[in-house]
């Protein structure tokens, strides 16, 4: 008698709180592939931070993952786990232009966290790592959107050799730019 | 398919992505994600949140396969993945909440084989119940939801929150009393 009450408020319970499931989204399915096969084709342990970036850009990582290319947060909300400690870099920005950036050194390069608002919505941004030695490195792009970005990018240069680095808008024009010590 | 076909299943397709396999690591997100997604939502404000937390779990499960023990079941272990992420989510401070009983109200649908007053009861008798759930202890939440969401049985709940099979048994037994306790105090 006991089992058949359990098993009956375990019904109505699994009811009443079950969550509806939305329909898969396709995009998050093909990045989990094109997580799985960089995963089988890299020797190096792929940080927390990039996977998340990769599965983020959903479509963009099932089409092709260039070489040391930045994964987007393109939210706003918090919701990074504690991490490893960060360095604050003094940013310069264009007018109209607010932005905050910390710095993560990793043991394969530099990741970049970049919270920026009053870019343009729509528009095409490019970062890139400055080295100490006068050379760029990519570390990827994002969209601009409407209100606060919260960016997390990534380049193969090392904190050591880290010069600064610079996000230009489609015209060229500097948006947010640091340079380092 | 029975639920030990499915468990079978999610073991061979889970050896398959273990392997290696790009396509085995999808098809198994894609089998598992009803499961992890259920557990992340009632503890995550959004869908898109929740999602997130499955993406994250199964990347988290490619970097981990090598140490995946077999026998302790697949299902579990990426639910005991999960659970850390949603853990560190609150953490972190995104949004987190108790269940919130109105959530649920948009999922009721008129079923084909009730008149509306019928379901109106049924709505009723539901929201009841998710306000007596909402009551109980975050922990004794948890052993139920693992139980009637998830779908595990008491030796996988023990598997995820680290606690013998017995202890989870005796667990949702005194959180089922808790929870009708609940229920006659509303009524």
């Amino acid at each position: 008698m006991n089992d058949d009450n359990d098993n009956d408020i375990l019904r109505r319970l699994g009811e009443a709180i079950e969550p509806r499931v939305p329909p898969l989204d396709p995009a998050r399915a093909a990045a989990v592939r094109a997580l799985a096969a960089r995963t089988a084709t890299d020797a190096q342990v792929t940080p927390i931070a990039s996977r998340r970036s990769l599965l983020r850009l959903g479509v963009t990582a099932a089409g092709g993952i260039a070489a040391g290319a930045a994964g987007v947060f393109l939210v706003t909300r918090d919701n990074e786990p504690a991490g490893p400690p960060m360095e604050v870099a003094t940013v310069r920005t264009a007018d109209g232009v607010v932005a905050s950036a910390n710095l993560i050194n990793h043991t394969w390069g530099t990741e970049v966290l970049l919270d920026v608002s009053g870019l343009e919505p729509g528009a095409d941004y490019a970062m890139v790592l400055q080295g100490a030695d006068g050379g760029e490195v990519s570390a990827g792009g994002f969209v601009g959107v409407d209100g606060e970005m919260k960016c997390r990018n990534n380049g193969a240069l090392l904190r050591a050799d880290l010069k600064g680095f610079a996000v230009t808008g489609p015209d060229g024009t500097e948006a947010v730019s640091a340079e380092l010590s | 398919m029975t639920i030990e076909k499915r468990r079978t299943s999610v073991e061979e397709l889970f050896k398959r992505a273990q392997s290696g396999s790009p396509e085995a690591w999808e098809e198994l997100y894609v089998t598992t994600r009803p499961q992890l997604f259920r557990f992340a939502r009632l503890r995550l404000a959004t869908d898109d949140q929740a999602d997130d937390a499955v993406s994250e779990t199964i990347a988290r499960a490619m970097a981990a396969a090598g140490r995946y023990r077999p026998g302790s079941g697949v299902v579990p272990w990426l639910v005991g993945i999960c659970r850390n992420v949603v853990f560190e989510t609150y953490r972190s401070g995104g949004r987190f909440h108790s269940v919130d009983p109105a959530l649920f109200v948009e999922q009721a649908s008129p079923s084909g084989d009730r008149g509306p007053a019928e379901h109106a009861v049924a709505e009723e008798e539901a929201g009841a119940v998710r306000e007596a759930f909402g009551q109980l202890t975050e922990e004794d939440q948890e052993i139920l939801a693992l139980r009637v969401v998830v779908g595990l049985d008491a030796e996988a709940v023990a598997e995820v929150v680290g606690k013998r099979a017995g202890a989870v048994r005796m667990a949702q037994s005194r959180a089922l009393v808790r929870l009708r306790g609940h229920l006659e105090e509303a009524t």
